[in-house]
């Protein structure tokens, strides 16, 4: 297990920067993931640290030795890729021993270490079988034991279970969660499920693409809960969360914010012009904490399962103390 | 639609395929009839639709001058050439794939215009240039002068072929620590491998009915079997049966070998159809 660090990485195509300043530093043994729309450049800084792709500049880092120019297979890094990339023509004992094979190890000892990783994900049935004999699960089991019979020292996940039914990524998440507390190696997880980065990750970078994000394409680098509850953006908060945040136009007036036709409470020093935003789970309607506007739509959860009808008058309540404060300039999140 | 009619259309695709084998295979046919007619029956007019078979052709067309000789030359000039095709085609194949090649594009249309170039056009050149090193009426100069046509072939065809291989393929593989000579070899040679097939084959079939390159640059030692074939033609007449024979005889290893390699052609004239 090897802490991995980032800094000052750009990356671009051409003339078309796709990753720009990005600065992260991961602790040894930590699952990160990073998460965000299509272009933001998760996979392109993932492929980075694999070695797979160039930077135009920065430094990457991993167990404190320098990488940038070392060859992908001396990094000690091992990758799942989002088609599995397994060889066709190989059985699943030769898919994983690929590596130890080109090694020049032992028979005996690939043979055992094949059998062990079998064993953990759940393949010893099914060695002597050919990847197209397998279902996508089962593929990706093949492609997870390859990774594992290397003992890398850090784990490169390129979502992994996004070609997997809703079903059968449920109990991968689980797995993958399991065999991160199992073999305490450092795991960075790169996904555009939402429900994935917060339900795996120790910590979870917010990446987004380079035309919304400007300086730096990291939006927020946070545990699940800070990301959730304290968004550092708008972006982070639009982004992140289902259904998703509410937000109004809202003026400083005094220690006050003004939203619609209401007074919020607030604090000195604030932006003039600022986004109001509330998460579906706070907005209530059947304990009376605020009044809210009577117009405009808003998003809320239900806890008594009543059902409303479209267009009809429901009174909701805001809870004042969840109110999140974005400058409208920046976007950025204002400290109340 | 009544029964009748969809049965009528139904049989339509088999009328055109049954015709089509007719009209292609008559030739062979006709050419088969005159190797086991005798010479009185060959010529016959109306032609003779019964007769008992003669072999004595067949045996004469191979024991005739140089036509055992030709027959190996054009196995080793297959070989051969095959071999130079795949040894430069394989590589060039995969690396023309890749995004980050220099005059990528460049290399790739001149390739296609040498191939699509008449074969006469590099005779008198290569004419001279073969007679000063050596390799005038050699069946490795016939070998590497038939790369004009086979390489740039061997290299679209492999190139479509390992297209259809996913890039993170070798990358898994790099990670593994393979360098690019061992992904070829071990990654895109044994997935692609009916493609091969299906290029090998391709290029037999080519070189082995080749006749003007063979015809201007080779006299007599290396002389392949379409010229065999031609040989019969004498000064003041032509032997149709042992021509016929010698015909049929030549027609029978590339016959042998499209029947044998026919799943695999298929398979590699098909891969990447269907993902």
């Amino acid at each position: 297990m090897s802490a991995v660090s980032l800094k000052g990485i750009d990356i671009s195509y051409g003339s078309v920067d796709v990753v720009r300043n990005l600065d992260l530093d991961i602790k040894a043994g930590e699952f990160v993931v990073f998460v965000g729309p299509s272009g933001c450049g998760k996979s392109t800084t993932l492929r980075l640290i694999a070695g797979l792709e160039e930077g135009r500049s920065g430094d990457i880092s991993i167990g404190g030795r320098v990488v940038n120019t070392v060859d992908p297979a001396r990094r000690d890094v091992a990758m799942v890729f989002q088609n599995y990339a397994l060889f066709p023509h190989m059985s699943v004992a030769d898919n994983i021993s690929f590596g130890m094979r080109l090694r020049g190890e032992a028979k005996e000892t690939i043979a055992a270490r094949v059998a062990d990783v079998a064993r953990m994900v759940g393949l010893k049935d099914h060695l002597h079988k050919r990847p197209g004999a397998l279902s996508g699960g089962q593929r990706q089991r093949v492609a997870l034991a390859r990774a594992i019979v290397r003992k890398p020292a850090v784990f490169l996940f390129d979502e992994p279970l996004s070609n997997l039914d809703a079903e059968f990524r449920a109990a991968m998440r689980y797995e993958l969660s399991r065999l991160h507390r199992d073999l305490g190696s450092t795991m960075i997880y790169v996904t555009h499920d939402q429900v994935e980065a917060m339900t795996m990750g120790d910590r979870i970078a917010v990446l987004a693409p380079l035309k919304q994000a400007g300086r730096s394409n990291l939006m927020q680098f946070g545990t699940p809960e800070e990301v959730y509850h304290r968004p550092a953006n708008l972006f982070v908060a639009r982004f992140i969360g289902s259904p998703p945040m509410n937000f109004f136009e809202g003026r400083a007036e005094g220690d006050r914010i003004r939203v619609g036709g209401l007074s919020l409470p607030g604090a000195r020093h604030l932006p003039a012009a600022l986004t109001v935003g509330i998460r579906p789970e706070h907005v209530r309607h059947e304990k009376p904490w605020f009044l809210a506007p009577a117009e405009g739509r808003i998003v809320g959860r239900t806890s008594d399962g009543a059902g409303h009808r479209v267009g009809e008058n429901v009174d909701v309540h805001f809870a004042t103390d969840r109110l999140h404060l974005f400058d409208r300039a920046t976007g950025d999140r204002v400290a109340v | 639609m009544t029964a009748s009619a969809s049965a009528r259309r139904a049989l339509w695709p088999y009328a055109v395929a049954v015709l089509a084998v007719a009209v292609s295979l008559f030739p062979i046919f006709w050419i088969l009839t005159i190797a086991l007619k005798t010479r009185v029956d060959a010529f016959a007019m109306p032609p003779v639709w019964f007769f008992s078979p003669v072999w004595e052709n067949f045996g004469k067309a191979w024991s005739s001058t140089g036509f055992s000789g030709a027959f190996l030359n054009s196995l080793i000039v297959c070989a051969i050439g095959n071999v130079l095709a795949l040894a430069a085609g394989i590589p060039a194949a995969y690396y023309l794939n890749r995004r980050n090649v220099p005059g990528r594009r460049t290399i790739l249309i001149w390739l296609l215009i040498s191939y699509m170039l008449p074969e006469f056009l590099f005779i008198v050149p290569m004419y001279v240039l073969f007679q000063s090193i050596g390799l005038y009426d050699t069946v490795i100069g016939l070998a590497l002068i038939y790369q004009v046509f086979t390489l740039p072939f061997t290299i679209w065809l492999l190139r479509a072929f390992f297209a259809d291989i996913p890039e993170a393929l070798a990358e898994a593989a790099r990670l593994e620590g393979a360098g690019t000579l061992r992904i070829v070899w071990t990654i895109y040679v044994p997935i692609a491998a009916p493609g091969i097939a299906a290029t090998v084959i391709l290029n037999a079939i080519k070189m082995w009915n080749e006749l003007t390159i063979a015809l201007a640059l080779t006299f007599e030692k290396a002389q392949t079997v379409t010229l065999a074939v031609a040989g019969f033609r004498g000064y003041a007449s032509i032997d149709w049966g042992a021509m016929s024979a010698a015909s049929i005889i030549i027609i029978l290893p590339m016959a042998l070998f499209a029947i044998l390699a026919q799943r695999r052609i298929v398979q590699g004239l098909s891969l990447g159809a269907v993902k």
